[in-house]
């Protein structure tokens, strides 16, 4: 006899069963708001400056790359009015958000194993909470960087705003599906955290977050659009640079379309391999 | 019916995991949809039934596959084979505190391991006064969990399982902890729940609670059912077969080379064989207890008829009594004395138990012959204070 998929998904539902549906959804954002919660305070917990480590990263390699590239190369940007710090500054937030998201998104389970060993509950909210709480400490940097660029008399268009707010979401649904793959995967195979390293390193490259791509060569322009990131960082940059968000919005909605099935896929194969985490961890 | 889980033939095999290559094939399988390669049968074919207001127990020596039993119920474990329906909230208690971060305070670890059990903020704030009574723990709530006693953590993880009233709470050993007054206020809850209407599946090594809470067991031996009927029955019968098998390894010592529990030696007033002691005179058991940890085990005593019924049992722990380490730290000696002993003439039998220092698990068991000589023409086992008056 082989169980059917539709007999254990009525089990697990009524496993979580509470009074009413308003109830469970009550239940499920309680326990996925401790999670957020827990993933802060545990990494910053008995620290001084708390939250404010997530913000001192970027600016300090802001100020790095602002010197190497700057000072140092003295690097000429083609056109437009806005300064090299503000053209990195656009990218770098978004970048950092999705790649800590997904590292941390990545062990959520393998690193709560006592958790999912002894507890049923809903497991993704383990790695949705990562990456949350990731991107809430990086759009927070965010939005802190803008107002210390504008406040120094960055031209930036606050029009843009808009933009932004959906680039970041559409990074999120991105990050989101990347991190329930991986961190369904890494359960059954742990070389994938440590793959990522490598990864992001290069991908921080292909990705124009050091420059625009614009002043990428036009023959290989065409295979770097195929990182969806491209998609998010450039019309950030135009909506808030060159106060272009109309157009921006125009390359923006394939990668939202893109991001969410890639969302629906991965929690496909994310509920398909959550039903074993016990008999790998 | 009223039936709140129901198990067909139900089957787990666990894949092999403990190889890269093996994860990576068992992945592989998942991904395709494949079935999996087992490795290891964890269960077989496994038919149970729970009703409302029921109370099961499971028993099986370690390895027979409760734990996995009771996951599987749980939703953790998915089964290979087999259906299983649940009609209700199911609240699995598998280890008191799991979830608890030693980090956060009493209270924050509550709201975490109530959302854990499915409840939401506003329903675990009206809940948290009764949370704190359960517990009681005073002041220390606001306190990180890690300057908790152990006993403290396990009081709040009860508490919090207790306030989420499911329709069926699974629970393995994790009722026999904490101290005593603790323990009554547990069975006393749990024996509320189950006059309120409750299922209970209780996992334990300790057939005092299976028989005090379950009406049912169930036997579970190599991933199988063994037996399956009234908890005195089944658990009568699994102590019989384990004593058994207890002797033939306590043959070779094989029971303290394996670090378990065991009763080195017993005696009745300093005889090995057994004692003949004439009736109201004083007998003294004595003996030593094994403790693989090297902490002061639990003894207990009975004292039976020569043809099984029991009379009278204790355990050290009940009187608070301490064992004493010999000059081995893992050799721990008792002696109880038991003055005028009323046992009218017959044939009886003393049993130690070697329980482990929280003194809910049995692992072992030795017994010593006993006589009691004397004149007497009263009927029954024991004389009891008596005295005639004119009226």
């Amino acid at each position: 006899m082989k169980t059917s998929r539709r007999e254990v998904s009525t089990r697990l539902e009524s496993t979580m069963k509470a009074p009413s549906p308003f109830a469970r959804v009550a239940a499920t954002r309680t326990l996925l708001l401790g999670f957020v919660r827990r993933e802060l305070s545990n990494r910053y917990a008995g620290t001084l400056l708390g939250g404010l480590w997530a913000f001192g990263q970027p600016v300090l390699m802001l100020a790095i790359y602002a010197f190497v590239f700057r000072s140092v190369f003295k690097v000429q940007l083609p056109d437009g009015n806005a300064s090299f710090v503000a053209l990195v500054a656009c990218a770098l937030w978004p970048w950092m958000a999705f790649q800590e998201a997904v590292q941390g998104g990545t062990t959520a389970i393998t690193n709560n194993a006592e958790l999912v060993r002894k507890i049923f509950f809903p497991y993704e909210l383990l790695v949705i909470a990562a990456v949350l709480a990731n991107f809430a400490l990086h759009f927070a940097g965010f939005l802190a960087v803008l107002l210390v660029l504008g406040l120094l008399g960055e031209p930036l268009h606050p029009g843009g705003l808009m933009v932004v707010a959906l680039a970041w979401s559409v990074t999120l649904i991105l990050a989101l599906g990347f991190a329930l793959i991986t961190s369904a995967l890494q359960v059954a195979i742990k070389d994938v955290a440590p793959a990522l390293g490598p990864f992001f390193m290069l991908m921080f490259y292909a990705t124009p977050v050091l420059y625009p791509l614009s002043l990428v060569p036009e023959a290989i322009r065409p295979w770097m659009e195929l990182n969806p990131l491209v998609h998010i960082v450039e019309p950030i940059r135009a909506a808030l640079l060159d106060g272009a968000g109309a157009s921006a919005l125009s390359t923006l909605w394939p990668v939202a379309v893109g991001a969410a099935v890639v969302l629906v896929l991965a929690r496909l194969l994310f509920r398909r391999l959550s039903a074993y985490f016990q008999d790998f961890l | 019916m009223d039936s709140l889980i129901r198990l067909e033939g139900v089957g787990k095999s666990f894949p092999q995991t403990s190889t890269t290559l093996g994860r990576l094939a068992t992945l592989a399988a998942l991904l395709r949809g494949r079935p999996l390669p087992s490795a290891f049968h964890a269960l077989t074919a496994i038919d149970l039934e729970m009703r409302r207001g029921e109370s099961l127990g499971l028993i099986g020596v370690n390895g027979a596959g409760k734990s996995t039993l009771l996951k599987t119920i749980a939703g953790i474990v998915r089964p290979t084979t087999g259906h299983i329906t649940i009609t209700g909230r199911v609240s699995a208690l598998l280890e008191l505190g799991a979830g608890f971060h030693p980090e956060y305070t009493g209270r924050q670890n509550v709201f975490l391991a109530a959302a854990l059990m499915g409840l939401s903020d506003a329903e675990i704030r009206a809940r948290l006064p009764d949370i704190l009574a359960f517990a009681d723990i005073g002041e220390h709530i606001d306190q990180p969990l890690k300057h908790y006693s152990s006993g403290m953590v396990v009081r709040l993880g009860f508490a919090v399982a207790t306030c989420v009233e499911p329709d069926i709470l699974i629970t393995d050993e994790v009722l026999a902890v904490g101290d005593e007054s603790f323990q009554r206020k547990c069975t006393a809850w749990m024996e509320n729940y189950l006059t309120g209407g409750g299922a209970l599946l209780l996992c334990s090594h300790s057939m005092y609670h299976i028989e005090k809470l379950c009406r049912r067991a169930v036997w579970i031996h190599e991933g199988r059912i063994h037996a399956e009927g009234e908890a005195g029955a089944v658990s009568r019968e699994y102590l019989a077969w384990h004593e058994a098998r207890m002797a033939t390894t306590r043959a070779g010592h094989v029971a303290a080379a394996s670090g378990m529990h065991a009763v080195k030696n017993l005696a009745l007033n300093g005889d090995e064989h057994g004692t003949t002691v004439a009736m109201g005179s004083t007998l003294e058991i004595s003996g030593a207890i094994f403790a693989p940890d090297a902490r002061p085990p639990v003894v207990g005593i009975g004292l039976l008829k020569a043809d099984g019924t029991s009379i009278y049992g204790l355990s050290s722990d009940m009187d608070a009594h301490v064992l004493q380490a010999a000059d081995d730290p893992q050799r721990f000696t008792f002696a109880l004395i038991l003055p005028d002993l009323n046992l009218l003439p017959g044939r009886y039998e003393i049993r130690a138990h070697a329980l482990d220092a929280e003194g809910y698990r049995v692992f072992d068991e030795v017994s010593c012959p006993l006589r009691v000589t004397g004149q007497s023409r009263e009927l029954g086992v024991c004389q009891f204070p008596h005295y005639w008056r004119h009226h």
